[in-house]
């Protein structure tokens, strides 16, 4: 039921819920032409993030899927690099949440929050900004920041990826990483909710 | 909750305080049902509508408080919302009540004249509702109702009088990315909304329900179908998320019963990946107000690009067309940098005559002198796999924040910004329902390396086409909706000096200003209690002022830091200190 618990408050009165006293004359909302195709697809998309990174991943290139070795990763570019996670069978774990921004810090600047979860200086976190879900795609390499392009949303990836300035709230999600024969392993999946958060 | 120990609290302070507050503890008493024709016509001491009247004016004919008197205006009463974020919502007032909206889902009644709660309503949203744009741009009234827009797509009819639910209407579904931020525009018995979303792949609409019940009276898509009038400028199956949003109040001309709507950007933002004209996309439309069907259109920018969303509706006024002949017309500066006359016809057709940059631009080389239709430089509109810089920037020479139109100096008020470019890098993206559908690599804001000012207010003479006055801001950009008073005033806040300003409305002229708590990007509006004239708007910085604001600190080398938390401030000139404006 929407609005069932909705507030009123009044000053100097007591506090009431509208569940007492409201008249709900729901109108059902019509389904738009195609939305049944739409459904199926965020379904299968469900799935899938379901089966988000892992450890025993791959990082590889959201764009060709080429393994990431830790020189593809500039830490003097503009733009993070979009990855994907792939397991030991060669499934490439695809979809919005499973997006993971790959960045690389100095590793002197790196706290106590973000400390054993990188390999010097190299970070993953969830591409998907917490704010309106955008995708943080932005690096400011002077200050180390990364900044979602659609409303200017900072995080710090030096810091578990906190928000360094609104309007995001939370935090972006990180990965706990290693290199291992030049790749980039993932060892601990998400540590925390991965999408857009009120 | 800790509602019951809160109750406990209240009754106690309510015994303490004594009969102080009985009167408004018991609520509004005196709410005589607004009619239709109070719409149409409003007193002059109401402000019962966004835009106060249907026209779009944001003129209020108002003179107590004048250029002789203004310096002496002073804080009536405030009130703080206790929520941080964009409060853009004007202050409503009809009946001596004040409805306000903020971000965080509130709407507060509280008495006009003393800035008491007469109650505070909070919407319980949907979970999985977008956060993009956290504010809500206020309320609408009709008989003994108050219409809110909440931020889950849903439309909400509260009692005036006691802020509880009458009824509520889903009118779209949030798992995929609508959700609403407008004012509700009444017209003809209906309550009209649009929706946000253009960032999501949504299929926008404009829709319209019964006052009294909820129930949905028509609903209009802004992205025809292919069997529908417009349905052939889409390439096949992208109707279905050519987004067209409509988040921006509507106006209404009450005689040929025509609403006319602003429509949003295309989805995604590259026009190489939907080739067409993309009709009805960074659009004005005009709607009947009885059916819904479209009658007529202009399309400001064709196959946009640009992520310019033209939902800004045009103001209604009479001016000359391209003959010198009065006509009823449309004025209307849009994002993509252009201010545009064009004439309304009574059947819905809309005729263009004249278009004038207002803001430097480099994308719209020429405009059609017959049709209005606007020639790009191809190297600046962006397109998938390529960079190209363009300005206005994507939030344009104006974003949502309102114009004015002063009948008195035959002037239009601009919040404009300058200087402010966009690169983009443009990339293919699949529909995923709930989740951005834009298709970009990077989108980087730059400020123009010789930009001597960004925000500016403007005048404009629309029955020549000509540029009267403007005032810069050197460091700031310009978010302030604007206010004319027939006092010979404007007022507006929109800077990140935490100013809100009085203009002389003739030539630009400061004659007050005031330091706010906040960034002021509120809509003001004046209104009259017991013959006294108050002006009031909303302090309280966010959205996407904010980021704006963080390029220009970053360029100008200056502190982006404008604290945030909403208060409703309301002033006045102090009895004896008015002077009669006649």
């Amino acid at each position: 039921m929407p609005k069932s618990n909705s507030r009123v408050e009044r000053e100097n009165d007591d506090v009431c819920l509208a569940e007492d006293n409201v008249i709900n004359r729901r109108t059902l909302f019509s389904a738009i032409a195609g939305m049944g195709v739409l459904a199926a697809t965020g379904a299968a998309v469900q799935a899938q993030e379901d089966d988000g990174p892992a450890p025993g991943d791959i990082l590889v290139n959201s764009k060709g899927g080429a393994v990431l070795t830790p020189a593809d990763i500039d830490p003097t570019a503009k733009t993070v690099v979009i990855a994907y996670a792939q397991d030991a069978a060669g499934n490439v774990k695809k979809g919005n949440k499973n997006k993971i921004a790959v960045v690389k810090v100095d590793p002197a600047n790196v706290g106590s929050e973000s400390e054993g979860r990188g390999a010097d200086g190299l970070m993953a976190y969830s591409a998907i900004c917490t704010h309106a879900g955008c995708e943080v795609k932005s690096f400011l390499p002077d200050r180390g920041i990364m900044r979602c392009p659609c409303h200017g949303s900072e995080f710090d990836p030096a810091n578990n990826g906190v928000v360094e300035k609104g309007p995001a709230k939370h935090r972006l999600a990180s990965l706990v990483i290693a290199v291992e024969d030049d790749q980039i392993v993932i060892k601990e999946g998400f540590d925390a909710e991965v999408g857009a958060q009120s | 909750m800790q509602a019951k120990h809160l109750g406990f609290v209240a009754l106690a302070s309510v015994l303490m305080l004594g009969a102080v507050y009985a009167q408004d503890s018991f609520g509004i008493t005196d709410y005589p049902p607004i009619t239709e024709d109070q719409l149409v016509n409003p007193a002059p001491g109401d402000w019962p509508m966004y835009r106060r009247t249907y026209d779009g004016q944001g003129y209020s004919p108002l003179d107590q408080i004048n250029k002789d008197n203004v310096a002496q205006l002073v804080p009536a009463w405030s009130y703080s919302t206790g929520v941080v974020e964009g409060h853009e919502s004007p202050p409503v007032v009809v009946n001596g009540v004040m409805f306000v909206t903020t971000p965080e889902h509130h709407v507060f009644a509280l008495n006009a004249a003393t800035g008491q709660l007469y109650w505070k309503y909070t919407a319980d949203i949907t979970e999985n509702t977008n956060p993009s744009h956290p504010t809500n741009r206020g309320v609408a009234v009709l008989g003994d109702k108050v219409f809110y827009a909440a931020h889950d797509a849903t439309l909400v009819a509260l009692d005036a009088k006691t802020g509880e639910e009458v009824w509520s209407t889903e009118v779209a579904n949030v798992d995929e990315a609508y959700y609403m931020t407008l004012a509700p525009l009444v017209a003809d018995g209906k309550v009209l909304i649009g929706v946000s979303g253009g960032e999501y792949g949504i299929r926008g609409f404009v829709a319209a329900y019964d006052a009294e019940t909820g129930e949905e009276a028509w609903k209009t898509y802004t992205i025809p179908a292919p069997d529908e009038p417009g349905g052939d400028t889409w390439p096949a199956g992208a109707y279905v998320t050519g987004a067209g949003s409509t988040w921006s109040t509507g106006n209404y001309d009450p005689e040929s019963k025509l609403v006319y709507w602003g429509v949003g950007n295309a989805g995604p933002w590259m026009g190489d990946q939907r080739p067409g004209d993309n009709l009805y996309t960074a659009s004005t439309i005009a709607l009947d107000v009885e059916t819904g069907e479209i009658k007529g259109h202009f399309q400001y920018s064709h196959n946009e690009s640009f992520d310019w969303d033209e939902v800004t509706a045009p103001i209604l006024v009479d001016l000359p067309n391209k003959d010198g002949e009065t006509v009823k017309g449309l004025v209307n500066p849009t994002r993509s940098g252009i201010l545009w006359a064009l004439e309304r016809t009574s059947e819905g057709p809309i005729n263009f005559i004249w278009g004038e940059k207002y803001v430097p631009g480099d994308v719209i080389t020429d405009i059609d002198a017959e049709t209005g239709r606007v020639s790009y430089d191809e190297s600046k509109k962006p397109s998938t796999g390529t960079t190209k810089t363009y300005c206005p920037s994507v939030h344009g020479g104006r974003d949502w924040p309102s114009t004015a139109y002063s009948p008195d100096t035959g002037l239009l008020y601009i919040p404009a910004n300058a200087n402010m470019c966009t690169e983009l890098t443009g990339a293919e993206v699949e529909y995923e329902a709930g989740q951005p559908f834009i298709g970009f690599d990077s989108l980087e804001f730059q400020v123009t390396d010789d930009a001597e000012y960004i925000g500016s207010v403007q005048a404009w003479d629309v029955a020549t086409g000509e540029m009267k006055w403007e005032h810069k801001f050197p460091r700031s950009g310009n978010w302030g909706p604007i206010l004319a008073t027939g006092g010979g005033l404007i007022f507006s806040g929109g800077t990140n000096d935490r100013m809100f300003r009085a203009y002389d409305a003739e030539n630009g002229d400061v004659l007050w200003e005031q330091k706010l708590n906040s960034g002021v990007i509120g809509t003001p509006s004046t209104f009259e209690v017991d013959g006294k004239q108050y002006v009031a708007v909303q302090a309280g910085y966010g959205v996407d002022a904010v980021f704006n604001n963080t390029v220009i600190a970053e360029h100008f080398g200056i502190s982006s830091d404008v604290p945030q938390g909403g208060v409703v401030w309301v002033f006045e000139v102090k009895d004896g200190a008015v002077a009669s404006a006649e």
